[in-house]
């Protein structure tokens, strides 16, 4: 193993600007997708003809962030900074990313940019989450207090307070302070899960279970109201990021501008299956049956083991009516998961549809044997052993159908479903 | 009496470690620190310090990542460890484990020190992420669970250090990428049980990128979690898959580290899981058999800000006196570690701002973890494995041609407690030593009384850090005056160590809390031997255990520096 540089190797690939000026920051660019290789590139020539420009320093840098390469995007906002020393975004950005490496040294930069707006709320807010981070949190509550006074709807600052309280062991205060920020932003999952630990402090364990139970239906990643930094993210040129973006947009039920990212996706990298199969969710969930069906194909294409892609496909062939591709998908499905209850659902429908009768009852039982747990699942399942009987009864196959009546009464009975009386009934009715 | 003492035993190792720190070896270049001068040895505080002598020990295999041009997954994630008596002859073997076929490597301790290579004799090659060591069949010697990206194995020890497959027989091929396993008694039936806790549903098809673009190693985001498995061991005589009757399948979350402890003091053993990107989970035994999480109400699921957050390793310790076990996770570059305090009644709090362990780590990823008294002052220190999964933000080290993972190296972490505030010792050898590291154990491989450190090394050699603190009043000598006690625990009706017997022992400072068991950390196991350091305390007043069946029993106190051995049913019940 090598020893530890005694510098770090910041501006080792650095390319040189004209004379004397800060060298430019280049990144490692090697397998790089070239829309983002060509940016760069582009901001890079931009630069190097204004070298005296802050802001072209600046907007590279927001080129570098939204790709990652951190440690350049710090370089360059610093030089945009100095350069442009009245621009509130440069000393704002480069905070929020010092932030990251180290709280204490983000905060005078933190200071530097509400100097120049002090009504930026998110800008404050992040500075009474550094302040937090680093133990001062008398400051912490005040600038969460200052921030509440700028945007009283600012959830961050109230679950700030909401935290603070926490930790100091006051456990009714602080569910109230994140009463009001869950209650602005409900989607918010640590905002929720805070509070339901508040909860269980104060003493309410119940109403704790209740809201952590509820939380867990919430996504991971929280998303902030901040224009400034959004914006940086947006700027990403390659195919994960467009992907990312297309998440977002859809958790705010945004579905035509997740549908835009994902078709800009696909025309920077068609290769990729998982652009192709978030297009094919978007469309189905905006009613586009046939544009779906296309999109979930070339996912399944491109890799008929991305998770999920077999299922969609099979669903998406029945949907359209296409009995005979459909089956041929959900029996593949199979292949790849056996214990795909929902396929086994779709081959036993299929089957039925076409009168195999042999197919049908096998893949049912099959069905049965995995007890779903689902309770949509097992509803249909329910349903469908119920029609089954019942065509046999009309068939005259009275023990077989008994058969199909009593699994769907053992699914019912143990999903304590309302099903389970009438299907008694039935049952009964068939063994007279 | 009820209580045994045991010789402490010194190897050939410890004299060529302590020639080389008193400079009368010529060190190998770069690896050992200058001696301290005579002066600053005398201060009042010991200067902790290890030096690696891997390279005297005979642990000479690369432990192999398997990284290719398609970034794999699993060649990331790897590098699992065990030390264990596993001859019975006294000393301290090891186990290095790799996620590449017949990449594991065994090495039996020699008297004298030196360590040799023994896989193949003892019937130990083969590949894995991590293990479990314990008697699973009670006949008195060490077995190994192998934890695996693929089915599970299980190896039983035929008492000499060889062991034989017993994977079919006891149904222990768990599917799917497990990675690190704990041994608890959770029914009391006298047999020790297997939970293991499971990753993702791993695709090597899938293609992951970020920095523009750039092909890297997957996360687990990018995979659904799997649910963990308990298997109850059945007399001794193999496992039944008991998870769905224990309620562990509720939830299919990444998970990566584990530690089974009565964390509440009931009487039952719990199980802690960190998970990657996935809330952590507290699985609180019901007493019948069931578990339920209750990491969220307990503030053990989620960090300070309610993120969930990059779980790997876990270290587990009474780190601040109050005789509870206390949690530490590691994470992801750009999340601290987090210390969860164990309040009791209302359960855990974050406090790592006012123990000062989030600044060191906030840039870096880590794997192991280990609470340890490494300098036997009497507190809990800590020790933290580290290496990225991605490449980093920026590199600490200039590209080597050879492989990729100069844009992944990082060091480890020395953190020692000060009255609570842990600060930062990593500034010298060998903690500046860059690596990708994973596995971590803390163990007293050459019996002097202080615990060393092996750490796995991804594409490196494992390294072994010798303990070479020195104490105060000792001049420059490493004779250790700062005092210390090992405790081991033995049912005799079980014929084997009492996992997971808590301890709490009577010492001039006040009572101390110490357990019965494997130090947690990542993908690893350790021996179960509980360390405390003593100070400047020549003896302990008593000893109180409560034993995993429930019986609390009471001992008298013992003299400092030497392995007493606690006996159940010989001491006073309580």
């Amino acid at each position: 193993m090598t020893a530890r540089p005694l510098t770090v190797l910041l501006f080792a690939a650095a390319t040189v600007a004209p004379s004397g000026a800060q060298p430019i920051p280049a990144p490692r660019l090697d397998g790089a997708e070239a829309a983002v290789r060509q940016r760069l590139a582009s901001l890079q020539a931009d630069l190097r003809a204004n070298t005296g420009n802050g802001d072209a320093w600046g907007r590279y840098g927001m080129a570098l962030e939204a790709h990652t390469f951190t440690d350049e995007a710090i370089a360059a906002y610093r030089q945009a900074h100095e350069l442009s020393p009245r621009t509130f975004r440069w000393p704002y950005l480069l905070a929020a990313l010092v932030d990251e490496r180290s709280a204490a040294d983000s905060l005078p930069l933190y200071r530097a940019a509400l100097a120049l707006d002090p009504d930026y709320a998110p800008a404050r807010v992040r500075l009474a989450e550094a302040l937090e981070r680093t133990g001062q949190f008398d400051a912490a509550n005040r600038e969460y207090e200052q921030t509440r006074r700028l945007d009283p709807a600012n959830a961050h600052a109230h679950a700030g307070l909401g935290r603070l309280a926490l930790n100091a062991g006051d456990a009714d205060a602080a569910v109230r302070h994140l009463l009001r920020a869950r209650d602005l932003a409900p989607e918010n999952r640590s905002f929720a899960v805070t509070l339901a630990q508040a909860y269980a402090r104060a003493g309410d364990r119940e109403r704790g279970q209740q809201i952590a139970a509820a939380a867990r239906s919430l996504g991971r990643i929280n998303y902030r109201d901040d224009p400034i930094r959004s914006g940086v993210h947006d700027l990403a040129l390659d195919a994960r990021s467009y992907l990312r973006r297309a998440n977002a947009h859809r958790v705010h039920g945004a579905l035509d501008l997740a549908e835009r990212e994902l078709r800009a996706g696909i025309d920077v990298d068609a290769s990729r299956p998982e652009l192709h199969f978030g297009l094919a969710e978007v469309l189905a969930v905006s009613g586009d049956p046939v544009g779906s069906l296309d999109a979930a194909r070339r996912a399944y294409e491109l890799h008929p083991q991305l998770e999920g892609a077999a299922p969609f496909l099979a669903r998406a062939l029945f949907q359209t009516g296409d009995l005979g591709a459909a089956l041929a998908m959900a029996e593949e499905a199979l292949r790849l998961d056996a214990g795909d209850v929902s396929m086994m659902l779709l081959v036993a429908l299929v089957s039925a549809e076409r009168g195999d009768v042999v197919r049908t009852v096998e893949i049912l039982d099959h069905a049965y044997q995995a007890r779903p747990q689902d309770p949509r699942t097992r509803e249909g399942l329910i349903r469908l052993l119920t029609n089954v009987g019942e065509a046999m009864v009309g068939s005259g196959l009275s023990d077989a159908a008994a058969e199909q009546f009593e699994k769907a009464l053992d699914l019912a009975e143990e999903a304590e479903s309302l099903e389970a009386a009438g299907l008694r009934r039935r049952l009964a009715q068939v063994r007279r | 009496m009820g209580t045994r003492a045991l010789r402490p035993r010194q190897g050939a190792i410890a004299g060529l470690a302590l020639a080389l720190a008193l400079g009368c070896s010529a060190p190998p270049e770069g690896r050992v620190e200058p001696a301290e001068a005579p002066g600053a040895a005398a201060t009042a505080a010991p200067v902790v310090r290890f030096v690696d002598v891997t390279a005297e020990s005979g642990i000479d295999q690369v432990l192999p990542s398997g990284t290719d041009s398609t970034y794999p997954m699993p060649a990331v994630m790897g590098g699992g460890l065990a030390v264990f008596d596993a001859d019975g002859d006294g000393d301290l073997d090891l186990y290095v484990i790799a996620p590449v076929p017949g990449g594991n490597r065994f090495y039996l301790q020699q008297e004298g020190g030196a360590f040799t290579d023994a896989t193949a004799a003892a019937g130990l090659e083969g590949d894995g992420m991590g293990c479990a060591v314990g008697d699973l069949d009670n006949d008195g010697d060490l077995d190994l669970y192998l934890t695996r990206v693929g089915p599970d194995r299980l190896f039983l020890n035929d008492g000499d250090g060889v062991f034989a497959d017993r994977t079919e027989a006891w149904k222990a091929a768990v599917p799917g990428w497990s990675s690190s396993a704990a041994l608890l008694d959770y029914d009391r039936d006298g047999y020790l049980d297997v939970y293991i806790a499971r990753y993702v549903a791993f695709d090597p098809a899938r293609v992951c990128s970020q920095h523009g673009g750039r092909r890297d190693f997957c996360g687990p985001t990018e995979f659904e979690g799997l649910s963990d498995v308990l298997l109850h061991n059945l007399g001794g005589t193999g496992f039944e898959d008991v998870s769905a009757a224990a309620g562990i399948t509720a939830v299919e979350d990444a998970g990566l580290g584990v530690v089974a402890a009565d964390f509440d003091h009931d009487g039952e053993v719990d199980v802690y899981v960190a998970n990657d990107a996935d809330p952590n989970n507290l699985w609180i035994h019901q007493g019948d058999g069931r578990f339920l999480d209750d990491g969220v109400l307990q503030g053990s699921a989620f960090n300070r800000w309610g993120n969930s957050e990059a779980g790997m390793g876990i270290a587990v310790g009474d780190a601040d006196f109050d005789l509870d076990l206390d949690l530490f996770v590691t994470h992801l570059i750009t999340e601290t570690n987090t210390y969860y305090r164990n309040l009791m009644l209302p359960g855990f709090e974050d406090a790592t701002i006012d123990t000062e362990l989030g600044a060191a780590s906030l840039d870096l990823t880590g794997f192991g973890a280990a609470f340890f008294d490494a300098d036997n002052d009497g507190d809990l220190d800590l020790a933290v494995a580290n290496g990225a999964v991605k490449r980093r933000p920026s590199a600490l080290a200039a590209p080597d041609g050879a492989t990729v993972w100069s844009d992944y190296v990082e060091p480890n972490l020395l953190l020692l407690n000060e009255d609570g505030r842990f600060v930062d010792a990593s500034a010298r050898s060998p903690w500046t030593e860059l690596g990708l590291s994973r596995a971590l154990v803390p163990a007293d491989f050459d019996g002097d009384g202080d615990l060393d450190l092996v750490i796995a090394d991804l594409d490196g050699t494992p390294r072994l850090l010798r303990n070479l603190t020195i104490h105060p009043g000792a001049g420059n000598t490493n004779a250790p005056t700062s005092n210390w006690l090992q405790i081991r625990t033995f049912d005799p009706r079980l014929r084997r160590e009492a996992m997971g017997a808590r301890i709490t022992v009577q010492t001039p400072d006040g009572a101390r809390l110490v357990h019965a068991l494997p130090p947690g950390s990542y993908l690893s196991a350790g021996p179960a031997t509980a360390h405390l350091g003593l100070g400047a305390a020549e003896a302990v007043q008593g000893f109180e255990v409560v034993w995993p069946d429930g019986l609390t029993e009471r001992f008298p106190g013992a003299a400092a520096d030497q392995i007493v051995e606690l006996i159940r049913g010989e001491g006073q019940p309580k």
